[in-house]
């Protein structure tokens, strides 16, 4: 089965600022893919290339088999898009909005909508310019979400939110998930850790890393080896290392390529006279920390270097 | 077609207050436009006159307000809105938004034309294609309208572009004033629409394109450069299409055996005759009041007119002069416009004179004056011939010429006298092809004696209209008004009688009908500057 999504060395330039470059992933059909990346990392710039809102400078993307450039009229009716940022028609209520995008979607689930509006508990003759910040994104949901698309894109949702309307539509999307693929971006790694199956991260432009969420677990550990006098600083590791980190008898550091046995081997013969390596599993937002603290500091030193890390 | 209406709904339902304002303004204006007509004493001000000045500029914001909402409504600036990433198809979008356009601003405007038509007197069946053809022409106004909204993210920003756009035109119209008022005049050159046609289409067809690549492709910055360009582009055409390319194409060489044109126009050797002739028509020289004399000074030349077949009538609609010294390099005008007409008069005595006005810039006369010139003169002529003829007794108030306009003999004060200070009248669409008034005047009160023919009275004559071909003028009014006649008839001497012009006197209108147009010259060796 072809990818719900798939770029092809991406790049969006905006003068001489490159906001995005050389970007290439594929996600699955029916994945829950979370792209995560600090503000300006390039995620909504991406979003909206993929949703043909900005056109590329480089590179290609198809979107649900289609050229993300020719993205237009029909070809929305399988994708539902939400944006924290998005202009919605303040001046319609919530049931007026609801009515207005129905017949623009073959799929629209009646039952669905009402279930929404239901769960969400949404005032149907509020206008929209009349509701909190959570009740807006709350309506939005429900418009993007009430056709069952094939694709749910959803840019940064649940930024400003309460941890209870995040709850909410984190819940919604779950019962979502598998007939549709969600690709959401968001800087906050523990409000996707719990829903994404796929991880994609974005680090001033680059795509650092696009995989299975079980898979960058599984390859990231924190080392820790005990030798039995202070060592001294090293300026040979291995690329697979980042965050090196020496305390006396003391190092530790990330190893980004972890594959049991076989790493472990190589580790030990590194240290022939440690006393003892530690190998602990990372949760996300760790990972996220190294590989961000590796790149920052990896950027200041040669800024035009290659950057993506080793997996 | 379901997407269309299911669009158009919305944008009803969003802008209802906006269309009933601009529905209620058009209705306003047909309402007191009729009433702004003048038809009571000419020295009384007619307030109406200054509400449908006003309504006429509510009339216009309603459409403004009403564009700009609609095509904001789905706003193609910017990569936040809400549609953008949902299934609209761009040409049903577009095509919804003209549908509003047509339901709520060209329909109505077609209803309140009509109207007018209506209450003065026309049928509006009959005008139905001139009709169309001002909905094409009040397209001049909404299409940059609907560009600019399709460039523009919000209301205010556009309120802000369309005063940029009015400061920068104050600033080059200043600029370049001087230019035009002298050099080559306010010209309205009604037989040579060339460039002006070409000039709505590039206007039509630059906001057209703005319109279809901001809804087709939302490309804001092209599609500003595009309509950026567009006063630009209307120059560039202007240029191509200038007045000299349209004269010479409207107005083709007389053939070298059509003597009797070639020969119409001659230059007055009699310097007395010359002088009078000065005087007789220096009234013809409106264009150029105001002038830079340090920059420009105003040349006026005598011309007589002889050899007109009876019943003819001919109309100089341009001119070109070029002035070329014995030595040094010639000064070669553009065509200049000229509204002078002539005819056989009906005294044999009586001498036609043709007066022509033109500025040359004050270095150029400095360095001609004292030379003796050979001055070239082209002449673009319009021949005429009566088609219709009116005849009937002057009344006092409004009066119908059938087919031609409805008019009012007004007076000078309410009430007071009998006499008539003017005539003026309203045509329907636009000026009518030309026309010719000619009324017989009384001396003395009209109360004593109604002129009658064979009256020791004195003719008064005035012509309206052109010989334009265009089914309608450019304006909100279906009606153009202009003076037939002026009778000026009030003197402040006791000791003078004045000349009147009374109720029931015989009145001849003749419409005429173009014959032909063609250019013509003359050369006049050892003309001097100074002795004009």
């Amino acid at each position: 089965m072809n990818p719900a999504i798939s770029t092809e060395n991406l790049g969006k330039h905006f003068g001489r600022t490159a906001a995005l470059d050389g970007v290439s992933l594929a996600i699955p059909d029916g994945a829950i893919y979370a792209l995560v990346g600090r503000n300006g990392a390039g995620k909504t710039t991406l979003i909206k290339l993929l949703m043909n809102i900005l056109r590329p400078s480089a590179g290609s993307a198809q979107v649900l088999d289609r050229d993300a450039r020719r993205l237009a009229g029909k070809g929305f009716c399988g994708i539902g898009y939400v944006s924290e940022n998005q202009e919605l028609p303040d001046w319609m209520t919530v049931g007026a909005l609801l009515d207005f995008c129905r017949p623009f979607y073959p799929t629209w689930d009646r039952a669905l909508t009402e279930q929404l509006v239901a769960q969400f508990d949404l005032p149907l003759e509020r206008r929209l310019r009349q509701l909190s910040r959570g009740m807006r994104m709350k309506a939005a949901f429900v418009s993007a979400l009430a056709y069952r698309p094939r694709l749910i894109v959803l840019d940064e949702p649940f930024s400003g939110l309460d941890p209870l309307v995040r709850d909410e539509l984190i819940e919604s999307l779950l019962e979502l998930a598998g007939e549709s693929t969600i690709f959401v971006s968001s800087h906050d790694l523990a409000e996707i850790e719990s829903l994404a199956s796929h991880v994609g991260y974005l680090e001033e432009g680059h795509l650092l890393f696009s995989e299975e969420m079980s898979a960058l677990s599984a390859r990231f550990r924190e080392v820790t080896v005990t030798l039995p006098e202070s060592a001294a600083v090293r300026r040979d590791d291995p690329a697979a290392w980042i965050g090196v980190e020496v305390a006396g008898p003391t190092i530790h550091f990330v190893h980004t390529n972890y594959d049991g046995e076989r790493t472990e081997r190589q580790v030990a013969a590194a240290f022939p006279t440690a006393l003892s390596i530690v190998y602990d599993p990372m949760p996300l937002r760790a990972i996220f920390l190294a590989v961000a603290k590796s790149e920052r500091s990896r950027s200041r030193l040669t800024p035009t270097n290659a950057r993506t890390v080793n997996s | 077609m379901k997407q269309i209406l299911h669009i158009f709904q919305k944008d009803v339902r969003r802008l209802w207050i906006e269309i009933l304002l601009a529905v209620t303004a058009a209705a306003l204006f047909a309402w007191v436009t009729p009433k702004s007509w003048l038809s009571g004493p000419i020295m009384v001000r007619n307030p109406y006159q200054e509400i449908a000045s006003l309504v006429c500029l509510l009339v216009l914001l309603g459409w403004f307000l009403l564009i700009a909402r609609l095509i904001h409504g789905e706003v193609l600036v910017g990569d936040r809105q809400f549609w953008i990433t949902r299934p609209y198809e761009w040409p049903k979008l577009l095509a919804a938004k003209a549908l509003f356009v047509a339901l709520f601003i060209y329909l109505p405007f077609l209803l309140m034309e009509a109207a007018i038509l209506l209450e003065a007197g026309f049928n509006p069946l009959p005008y139905i294609p001139g009709l169309l053809y001002r909905l094409l022409l009040i397209s001049l106004i909404f299409s940059p309208l609907i560009g600019l909204a399709a460039v523009t993210s919000n209301l205010a920003r556009m309120v802000l572009t369309i005063l940029g756009v009015f400061v920068a035109f104050i600033i080059v119209a200043s600029t370049t004033a001087v230019h035009f008022q002298g050099n080559n005049g306010p010209v309205k050159f009604y037989n040579v629409p060339l460039g002006g046609l070409a000039s709505i289409a590039v206007v039509l067809g630059v906001c057209g394109a703005v319109v279809v690549l901001q809804y087709a492709q939302r490309r804001v910055l092209v599609a500003r450069l595009l309509l950026g360009s567009t006063p630009f582009l209307v120059l560039l055409t202007s240029w191509a299409c200038n007045i000299n390319l349209s004269v010479d194409r409207a107005f083709p060489p007389a053939a070298q055996t059509d003597a009797s044109i070639i020969r119409m126009i001659a230059f007055e050797q009699d310097g007395q005759r010359r002088a009078a002739a000065h005087i007789w028509g220096s009234s013809g020289n409106d264009n150029f009041h105001n002038i830079d004399t340090k920059k420009w000074t105003l040349i006026k030349i005598s011309l007589r007119a002889s050899g007109v077949t009876a019943g003819d009538r001919w109309q100089l609609d341009a001119f070109r002069p070029t002035l070329a010294p014995a030595n040094g390099a010639p000064v070669k005008l553009d065509w200049q416009p000229g509204q002078n007409l002539f005819d056989k008069p009906d005294d044999p005595n009586t001498l036609n004179y043709v007066m022509l006005a033109f500025l040359i810039p004050r270095s150029e006369y400095e360095r001609l004056k004292s030379s003796p010139l050979t001055l070239h003169l082209d002449f673009a002529l319009t021949q005429a011939t009566p088609a219709r003829t009116w005849r009937f007794s002057l009344p006092k108030g409004d009066f119908m010429i059938p087919d031609l306009g409805s008019c009012s003999a007004v007076d000078d004060r309410a009430g007071q006298v009998l006499h008539i200070a003017g005539v003026f009248c309203r045509f329907p669409l636009r000026m009518p092809s030309r026309a010719t008034i000619t009324a017989l005047q009384t001396r003395g009160p009209c109360e004593l004696a109604p002129a009658q023919p064979g009256d020791p009275a004195l003719p008064i004559s005035s012509s309206i209209g052109d010989f334009g071909t265009a089914p309608a003028s450019f304006g909100i009014s279906p009606m153009e008004q202009g003076q037939f006649l002026n009778a000026p008839n009030y003197t402040s001497d006791p000791k003078v009688v004045p000349i009147r012009l009374c109720p029931g006197t015989p009145v001849v209108v003749t419409q005429y009908r173009k014959v032909r147009a063609v250019q013509t010259g003359i050369t006049i060796e050892n003309f001097s500057l100074q002795g004009q």
